[in-house]
């Protein structure tokens, strides 16, 4: 055996944004996410390091639970794995139960109830900086005597604000090699009980000088405030996309000038070698290049959504926009899952673990890629520049910005509407139970984002230099072969294989305006929603005969070749289709049951062609 | 009187929780959150719409309460 | 065939393979741990040769998450148990750095 496998293993658990998951990643160096809001951490996440003396340790970041009496999958993971019922685990040799020392009255029941399963635990009492700073004092000594288990301070988010605990782990792992002491006898105890012990306990030992922080109070107020409230969500969203648009323009036209420079010059030393001239230029350059243009657009709308789900607002915005949610029978728990999905469906599904109840599930599962993931934004970027002047509207904003935030905003408008037709088709009268916790406001630090940041350009590198770039190769093959018989006078891409997929397609899809060419470019979009716009890069800078080729940008070709319909056409398409296999894959692995992939593909390309068609026709109308 | 009666910014002291049927998910889940017998509690704030969700401060923790939900905790003391 | 067109076509086909490979390997991630499982049993018997069956060993595929996020959301977080497979009882084994 290993000896890894043999090393002690420790469980973190604790209420739901007690700060497991930042402990964790102080502990073991990782990167997981860490956000301001109950909810974050819905799977079982493992971990090692090293103490001091020299033994590793495994650690289990787990989802948080208010109560070992699970009410959603992700609380079910962490009470199966504290009894030892989880498939193909024993019971952790130590709980590490972790508190927010500023919401003692809430987090220390839950100490208690597990302190119950009478296994090893040590109590972590972490956001001592926050106590601190707000005046709580607690006697530590007085805590662990009236708790009756170990207690140790931390701070998760400064470094060497673990010490204590890892010190206190080093030492007591040693010990816990000895059976645990039985659960003690039965259920006599009642909720009333053990709040009654908390409130012992907190009498005890802790002094709190107001039971909330003024800054809370005062924030909530306006923030919380009936019309005041909504005007700042209505700003902040808006703010979100017009800086998307106008504080990423410099930046994209620098990106854009770079490669085109660089594929220039890589061109001109391959001048001699046709083929592979134009692989490098019309494939790999123009294709890879257009979508790297939009990294600095991903990296604003990401800058936005870590600040956001650092400072504690999404929950008040969920507060907010309950009353839209419950009318369209979704739960306010939907709110979350359904935001991460605007960075991607994937995680928003993921996030639904922590939605109670089934059928609520089920249906924030089938909405969610109607949210805006921001691989559509390439998408969406790329038809409003072509097509929407850059002009200001109402003297102060950018109507490119008010564009795009219509389209999302379309995607909200129908995600709602879906689901309140589904509630309807299931006569769904069960109730929707919203019961969330609003966390204190947080200033994000400057690090921490700066960090998220860097790991999302890297991630959307690697996306480019992995995925987008294998299927731009083949789809620059598919384009280039079978090769034109002699004396064709087209562009070669129309003898090839992918030219006549195109054509064929194009009987499909004329009704809705998509011309042979975007037919191409949704095959490998497909896999990945920004590879419909390398593609449609690949596909122009191949059908383009003649001097003009080296010059042809997409923006300009298709500005150019397009109707004003046909690109509100596709806009339209990309607010619904279904085109993004690892959603479907995630969501067959979430509900384990192909139907419902049926349904939500089915559904979604019914709409988009739908949206199209009806787009494309009133806009072939009036223009 | 019931928590979802209380006015905006009034307090009161818990008495119990109802179960609205047998078995109760989200009254077991209301006790678990600290909903239990002299505790004392206050409606911080309302949702736009309707007042709903009431947003309700027990312990030093403050929670999103559908107006449903809040039908089921009995109060004394408040002031409707 | 001139050597140009010659070298020419070997890069293209080198690509286009590579291309091919890294498409399946992401988008049938299943499918391709199947295929890879199966061949690493067929070249890791007790008759193989040494290096084959070391070799066979080192593309064994370790068990990943519905490998079907790890290409491009983190936020998930379900990336990164891929990108860092749990720990499974392995026995040691000690390999030279072998050259990529
Ligand atoms: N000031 C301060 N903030 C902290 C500390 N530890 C965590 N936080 C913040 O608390 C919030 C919640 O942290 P997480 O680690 O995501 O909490 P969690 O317990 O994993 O939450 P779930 O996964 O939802 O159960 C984040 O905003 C952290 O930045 C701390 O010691 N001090
Ligand atoms: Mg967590």
């Amino acid at each position: 055996m290993n000896a890894l496998v043999e090393s002690p293993r420790i469980a973190l658990v604790g209420n739901p944004n007690s700060g497991k998951t930042a402990l964790f990643n102080r502990l073991t160096g990782s990167q997981q996410k860490v956000a301001n809001y109950a909810g974050v951490t819905v799977e079982r996440k493992e971990g090692r390091f090293v103490a001091p003396s020299g033994r590793t340790l495994r650690l289990l970041d787990l989802p948080g639970a208010y109560s070992l009496d699970a009410a959603s999958p992700d609380e079910a993971i962490t009470r199966d794995i504290c009894e030892g019922r989880y498939p193909g685990e024993p019971a952790p040799d130590l709980i590490v139960c972790v508190a927010d020392a500023t919401n003692l009255r809430l987090h220390l029941r839950f100490v208690l109830e597990v302190k119950r399963l009478g296994r090893p635990m040590v109590l972590a009492l972490n956001m001592m900086d926050a106590a601190r700073k707000r005046g709580i004092r607690i006697d530590v000594a007085a805590l662990s005597d009236a708790l009756g288990v170990p207690v140790v301070e931390t701070i998760a988010v400064q470094r060497g604000g673990a010490a204590a605990l890892v010190e206190h782990l080093d030492r007591s792992v040693a010990a816990v090699a000895t059976a645990p002491s039985l659960p003690d006898s039965g259920d006599a105890a009642v909720e009333a009980d053990l709040h009654a012990q908390v409130r012992a306990a907190l009498a005890a030992a802790v002094t709190m000088p107001r039971a909330t922080s003024t800054v809370d109070d005062a924030l909530d107020r306006i923030v919380l405030h009936p019309i005041g409230g909504l005007a700042i969500l209505a700003a902040v969203m808006f703010l979100i996309f017009q800086a998307v648009f106008s504080w990423a323009a410099p930046l994209q036209d620098a990106v854009g000038a770079g490669v085109g420079a660089a594929g220039a010059w890589i061109g001109g030393l391959l001048e001699s070698m046709p083929l592979l001239h134009s692989l490098v230029t019309d494939g790999i350059f123009a294709g890879l290049g257009t979508v790297l243009e939009f990294l600095p657009q991903i990296l604003i709308l990401f800058l936005f959504i870590l600040m956001l789900e650092e400072s504690g607002y999404l929950p008040r915005a969920a507060f907010l926009l309950d009353r839209l949610m419950f009318k369209a029978g979704l739960t306010g728990r939907s709110f979350i899952p359904l935001l991460s999905s605007f960075a991607c469906a994937i995680p928003g599904i993921m996030a639904t673990r922590s939605i109670q109840d089934p059928r609520d599930r089920l249906t924030t599962i089938l909405v969610a890629p109607l949210m805006t993931c921001s691989a559509r934004l390439p998408v969406y970027t790329l038809l409003i520049g072509a097509f929407i002047p850059r002009q200001t509207v109402l003297g102060l904003f950018n109507l490119q910005g008010v564009v795009l935030f219509t389209l999302y905003f379309a995607g909200i408008v129908s995600a709602l509407a879906v689901a309140w037709v589904i509630k309807r088709l299931r006569r769904d009268r069960s109730e929707h139970a919203l019961l969330m916790e609003l966390p204190s406001y947080r200033l994000p630090n400057p690090r921490d984002v700066a960090i998220g940041l860097w790991e999302r350009a890297k991630i959307f590198l690697r996306r480019v230099t992995g995925i987008i770039l294998a299927l731009t190769v083949l789809l620059w093959f598919l384009s280039s072969f079978p090769a034109p018989p002699e004396g064709a006078t087209l562009p070669p891409i129309d003898y090839s294989l992918a030219g006549r997929i195109g054509r064929w397609m194009e009987h499909v899809f004329a009704p809705i305006g998509f011309n042979w060419q975007i037919c191409i470019a949704l095959i490998p979009g497909l896999a990945a929603r920004e590879v419909a716009v390398s593609s449609l890069a690949t596909v122009y800078a191949m059908s383009a005969v003649g001097e003009d080729a080296i010059a042809a940008e997409l923006g300009t070709a298709i500005a150019a070749q397009w109707s004003l319909a046909t690109a509100l056409s596709l806009l339209a398409w990309y607010v619904f289709a279904p085109q993004c296999m690892s959603t479907l894959a995630v969501i067959r692995r979430e509900t384990n049951s192909w139907r419902n992939v049926g349904v939500a593909a089915g559904y979604l390309f019914a709409l988009a062609y739908l949206a199209s068609f009806v787009t494309y026709q009133i806009a072939r109308a009036l223009t | 009187m019931r928590l979802s009666e209380l006015k905006k910014g009034a307090s009161a002291v818990v008495r119990e929780v109802e179960d609205a049927h047998a078995a109760d998910p989200i009254a077991r889940r209301l006790r678990e959150l600290g909903f239990v017998g002299g505790e004392p509690v206050r409606v911080v704030a309302s949702g736009p719409v309707g007042g709903d969700p009431l947003l309700v401060q027990i312990g030093y923790t403050r929670f999103a309460l559908r107006r449903a939900e809040a039908a089921r905790v009995l109060v004394d003391g408040g002031v409707a | 065939m001139n050597a140009a067109l010659f070298a020419q076509a070997v890069v293209i086909a080198l690509a286009v393979a590579w291309a091919a490979w890294f498409a399946f390997r992401r988008l049938l991630p299943k499918t391709y741990r199947r295929l890879l499982s199966h061949a690493v049993a067929a070249f890791d018997r007790p008759s193989a040769p040494r290096w084959l069956r070391e070799y066979a060993r080192r593309a064994q595929p370790t068990s990943t998450s519905g490998g079907s996020c790890g290409d491009g959301c983190s936020t998930c977080g379900g990336c990164a148990a891929a990108a860092k497979p749990t720990v499974e009882a392995q026995p040691l084994v000690f390999r030279p750095r072998a050259p990529k």
